[in-house]
């Protein structure tokens, strides 16, 4: 366990330093890389105006202290595109993909547990090779590809969903009626993540349990006459909840990155969108902010599931428990 | 188990109530017979927040509820919006807004906010509105005057996108991002700005009772903002939005084919004084300072072709004259086409022979060849530069195509002018700068100058075209500049492009903008639906 | 009444397709309240034996014969029904417990869980489980309840699966090895246990140890899927009838401790 929180130590510590270094050593103008602006639009004065602004004509290891201690205090830099603080920009957009990161996490997890374990018991069978089968070929779909068609069929066709953004031009101004339309609206985008982050997950989710199926535990329940459902739900399942949670884990980063293409396609202002604009700007460090805010989550999220995995396990659990 | 399945359903049910609830609170009320409730345009264009310093949501509030003093129609002829003008000499313009204008919050537009608003933007700018005028006079409550240092019969072109701010509102106000939304955005127009919904990605406007031209065809007009294209052009094409708008653009190429298919859905090409394909000699330099060899080229680019690979079906043939339709004083000249004898026959007359019968010509003892210098950020350009390639083979004439990256590119051909040849993209604003007629890149001594020009009959030309009393005398010296452009090539269009819109087959009666395109104040008080 | 089994054959399909008898033509008959040793080496077929019995016989081995529990005869029941008999009828008691309890759930959900399977409403589970474990010696029932599998020595973990399979009131207990995680000390004590939990129960103890099998009244020595030798435990022990039986006698040392009477030279 300290392993692992030092190692989550140095992965921040690394991402901050490499932040900080990455428009320093970037070929061209360190001032303008900082800013993010073309060198044919800065006038001379504005030039002079950014490099007191960003302090790049002082020490490096002054420099460093300085970004130190404004990312301690929450400061992420400032976005002169935006004429904005970066941390600011990402505040306000962070709920925005919360609302489709979140949902889209947990009902993954869910769907490829399901999936999985119903599949894993029936190794071999007819119904597992489907099922595998049309994941690996849901996971072959590009997700920008997955949500055109997605919302070609469902909003345009069908018209069963909204064409995109969060809510309704007009939302209704109850509370309940205004929950629904927010999540009538979620639910391509979400759809969307889901299908494309549910195979990998699944195809872990029934190997593991398809070899769990051989373990002498297994066989023993089985001795005792409980059905195979049950075995499956209640004995192999606390067995392979580790595995599944750090994958789970591990796929926050993926979300967090697929709903870039996905916020872009449902017109969501979310990060991702944030980002787009960011990357087609040229905003540096909007784009540093945005890096750095991702690459936290997906450190922070996985020593969560590493902590979670740990509470879990009833061995370490137990050993904790003793050495009090 | 069975509790669990229970609650399962009812949160089921729950969330099918909220969302049958959510359809049915979108019912719109019938609108008398010819009126529109609704209208709702898509955009891709980024607008973050309702604020004037957001350019894209700036400009669209141009087209419902900011005005400008003029307005200029397809032709390039103005006609007046918020303000008649009128000028003796095109130096004193003098403006009178129209009676009975208010601000959305009930207050006379007044002479006073047109002088307000040039020295509020040269304070927010940095200078190039107030400070352009030797001399600004309010003549009376409605009226202004305004003197130029010289006479520019050209002067309402920038008029047409000033939009005039209410001083009572602005005046005291260094950073406009501090005023909340709903007073930032009161304007004059037949529209007044309601909200914007970052959630919905709405802009939504209602119209303004009190507009003295009366009450505009449509009740409310909402943009639905796009991240994504293909998800717009789904949307036009189920009806789910009426039309799309891009400020300056049209719909890409690549859905066009697609959009003609669709019954529903009607195009319109308008008029773009853009000139977005031309080949630009460096007229100083050899072999270009050859009017033969520069007629032969002309004589050797095949433009249908370039037309089928990289125009719309709308694209029209260029000609000599350089300026495109639609360009205030824009005259015909002799369409541009291919001709391979009359190609062959210049570069003779220019001297060029195939001595070592390679299959390319020499000139003056030299190897002829074009160096054509494209930017990097622009594939197409590139492209463009491939088939003059295979055009200019078929004659003996070798091309070398050097691709920069966009700030090399600058710095080489804008301040060094160590360019041969460039190929690039001129735009409808850097067109009608300094005396229109692309003067800014053709003209030696201007910064942005790819051609080089030097020419003493150039040079009288666009002296004439500053000096000219008035548009029709602008307009004489205009077609003569487009003749010489037509006689001495100094550059060459190689297609012209529509800006193709799209929108609703319901809908009629747009009227063409020469600034905002179809979406204007006029349109709005045409607009038919079936 | 009991268990009889006849004329059992057993065989693996490999991979290759070639079939492999695993058991040819075991028959033997256990009464309730008897015991019956199945005695062979490893790899010999016994454990094989006892999952065709139970009907959890890997997907790849197929059994024919007949096996009759109480005058049901198991393969022609259909599936469903045979799984029913498991936990009630037919119970099993694994080699090793530690290896065979689930190691995320605690002893009380795993013992929980063949209460239930006999019917055994909720709130008398905690009377049940206090008398199950003590009946096997648990002096504190409840520190055993909560503990996880792997914090129970070998021998702890043997009496829990023994308790289990005592949940319900099986007609035929089928142990395999069970005696194998447990110190020599404790053998003895162990299989008296077995011997008072389930008197009323036919018993079918699977084993290699001769002197585990001298515990039973009869013993069936099995040698590569085929009875070596079948008959009353003295008998057979005291006059083997072939080499093999006697192999097996000698290959236990500590055999000679319980029965270096009438057992013939080394």
């Amino acid at each position: 366990m300290k392993k692992k929180l030092l190692i989550s130590f140095f992965c921040l510590l690394f991402i901050l330093v490499f932040n900080f270094a990455l428009p320093r050593l970037l070929p061209g103008d360190t001032v303008l890389m900082l800013v993010g602006m073309d060198e044919d639009v800065v006038s001379e004065n504005e030039y002079a105006y950014y490099v007191e602004k960003t302090g790049a004509d002082r020490p490096l290891a002054e420099q460093f202290a300085s970004y130190l201690r404004g990312i301690l205090q929450g400061d992420l830099g400032y976005s002169y595109h935006h004429n904005a603080p970066v941390e600011q920009l990402i505040a306000q957009r962070v709920p925005a993909t919360l609302q489709i990161a979140l949902p889209a996490v947990l009902l993954s997890a869910l769907l490829a547990l399901v999936l999985g374990c119903y599949a894993g018991m029936r190794k071999g069978s007819g119904m597992e090779r489907m099922i595998s089968t049309l994941q690996i070929t849901v996971d072959a779909i590009p997700g920008f590809l997955l949500g055109l068609l997605l919302l070609s069929l469902f909003a345009f066709h069908l018209g069963w969903f909204p064409s995109g953004a969060l809510n309704s031009i007009v939302v209704p101004a109850a509370t309940l009626p205004a929950w629904g339309d927010r999540i009538w609206h979620l639910c391509l985008p979400v759809l969307t993540l889901v299908l494309g982050s549910v195979p990998a997950k699944y195809l872990l989710v029934c190997n593991t349990v398809a070899q769990q199926m051989q373990e002498k535990y297994v066989l023993y329940a089985r001795s005792r006459g409980l059905s195979d459902s049950y075995i499956v739900w209640h004995h192999i399942l606390p067995n392979i909840c580790q595995p599944f949670i750090a994958m789970v884990g591990m796929n926050m980063g993926f979300i967090f990155s697929g709903s870039l293409v996905i916020e872009t396609i449902f017109s969501i202002r979310g990060l991702g969108s944030l980002l787009d604009q960011a990357i087609r700007s040229r905003d540096y460090p909007l784009l540093q902010g945005c890096l750095l805010v991702s690459a936290v989550v997906v450190v922070v999220a996985n020593l969560l599931t590493d902590v979670l995995c740990v509470a879990l396990d009833p061995k370490v659990r137990c050993r904790i428990h003793e050495a009090e | 188990m069975r509790k669990c399945r229970c609650l399962v359903f009812i949160c089921l049910c729950f969330v099918m109530c909220c969302a049958l609830s959510a359809c049915g609170g979108q019912e719109a009320s019938q609108p008398e017979a010819g009126r529109i409730d609704t209208f709702i345009i898509g955009t891709t264009a980024e607008i973050s927040s309702a604020k004037r310093s957001v350019y894209n949501f700036d400009v669209l509030t141009g087209t419902l509820s900011q005005l400008a003093p003029v307005w200029v129609d397809a032709d390039g002829v103005y006609h007046p919006l918020l303000c008649t003008y009128s000028t003796e000499d095109s130096r004193t313009w003098i403006l009178t807004v129209r009676e009975g204008m208010t601000w959305h919050d009930g207050q006379p537009v007044s002479a006073a906010d047109i002088q307000f608003t040039l020295e509020y933007l040269d304070s927010q700018n940095g200078g190039g509105y107030a400070d352009s005028y030797e001399d600004i006079r309010l003549v009376d409550e409605r009226t202004i005057a305004l003197e130029l240092a010289e006479p520019n019969p050209r002067h309402l072109a920038s008029l047409t996108t000033l939009r005039i701010l209410p001083k009572h509102i602005y005046q005291d106000v260094t950073d406009d991002s501090a005023l909340p939304s709903d007073e930032a955005n009161i304007g004059c127009g037949p529209y007044r700005f309601v909200r914007f919904d970052a959630d919905a990605g709405v802009l939504a406007f209602d119209a303004y009772d009190a507009y003295p031209d009366g009450q505009p065809m449509v009740e409310h007009v909402l943009f639905r903002l796009f991240d994504n294209e293909d998800t717009m052009y789904m949307a036009l094409k189920s009806g789910e939005i009426d039309m799309v708008y891009r400020y300056s653009s049209g719909v890409s190429t690549a859905v066009l084919e697609d959009l003609q298919r669709t019954e529903q859905i009607s195009l319109l090409p308008i008029r773009n004084t853009a000139n977005s394909a031309v080949l630009i000699f460096n007229n100083q330099v050899s072999p270009f300072d050859n009017e033969k060899i520069r007629q032969a080229l002309a004589c050797a680019i095949d433009y249908a072709r370039f037309r089928e690979l990289f125009g719309s079906p709308y694209a029209l043939a260029s000609e000599a004259g350089f300026i495109p339709p639609g360009t205030y004083g824009y005259v015909q000249t002799q369409t541009l086409e291919r001709d391979l004898q009359l190609a062959a026959a210049y570069l003779q007359e220019a001297g060029c022979t195939d001595s070592d019968d390679d299959g390319y010509l020499e000139y003056q003892g030299q190897p002829l060849c074009v160096e054509v210098m494209v930017r990097d950020d622009k594939p197409v350009h590139a492209r463009y530069a491939e088939l003059l390639m295979n055009n200019l083979a078929e004659v003996g004439i070798a091309v070398q195509i050097d691709v920069q990256e966009v700030a090399a590119f600058r710095e080489l051909t804008e301040q060094q002018h160590a360019h041969a040849a460039v190929i690039t993209g001129l735009t409808a604003f850097g067109m009608a700068k300094n005396q229109g007629l692309a003067a800014l890149y053709l003209w030696g001594e201007n910064s942005m100058s790819y051609g080089q020009v030097y020419d003493e009959d150039y040079k009288a030309l666009l002296d004439q075209a500053d000096a000219a009393a008035n548009m029709e005398e602008y307009a004489l010296v205009a077609a003569e500049i487009q003749q010489y452009y037509a006689d001495t090539l100094p550059a060459i269009a190689l297609f012209w492009d529509s800006h193709i819109q799209a929108f609703n087959s319901r809908y009629s009666g747009f009227v063409e903008d020469g600034t905002f395109g179809l979406l204007n104040v006029q349109t709005w008080f045409s607009l038919q639906a079936e | 009444m009991g268990l009889s089994v006849r004329e059992l054959y057993i065989e693996a399909q490999l991979k290759e397709g070639e079939r492999v008898p695993i058991v040819q033509g075991l028959s033997f008959a256990v009464e309730a309240g008897q015991r019956l040793a199945l005695v062979g080496r490893s790899g010999c077929g016994k454990t094989m034996t006892a999952m065709a019995i139970l009907g959890l016989l890997p997907g790849n081995c197929h059994a024919r014969g007949s096996i009759v529990v109480d005058d049901q005869d198991l393969f022609a029941l259909p599936e469903k029904e045979r799984r029913q008999l498991l936990g009630k009828k037919l119970a099993f008691i694994p080699q090793s417990g530690a290896d065979f309890l689930n190691p995320s759930l605690r002893i009380r959900r795993q013992m929980e869980e063949s209460l239930s399977r006999n019917g055994i409403a909720r709130r008398h589970y905690d009377i049940h489980l206090q008398r199950l474990l003590t009946a096997v010696g648990f002096p504190d029932p409840q520190a055993v309840l909560r503990a996880y599998p792997f914090q129970l020595s070998g021998g702890m973990a043997q009496r829990v699966v023994m308790a289990m399979a005592c949940a319900g009131q099986p007609r035929v207990v089928i142990a395999d090895e069970p005696t194998r995680g447990i110190d020599q000390g404790n053998v003895q004590h162990f299989l008296r246990l077995l011997d008072g939990l389930f008197h009323n129960s036919a018993v079918l103890l699977i084993t290699h140890d001769i002197s585990v099998a001298a515990t039973c009244q009869h013993i069936l020595v099995v040698r590569d899927g085929q009875a070596e030798e079948y008959g009353p435990t003295r008998q057979v022990l005291q006059h083997p009838a072939s080499v093999y039986t006697h192999t097996l006698i000698c290959d236990l040392p500590h055999a000679l401790s319980h029965w270096e009477r009438g057992v013939g030279p080394c």
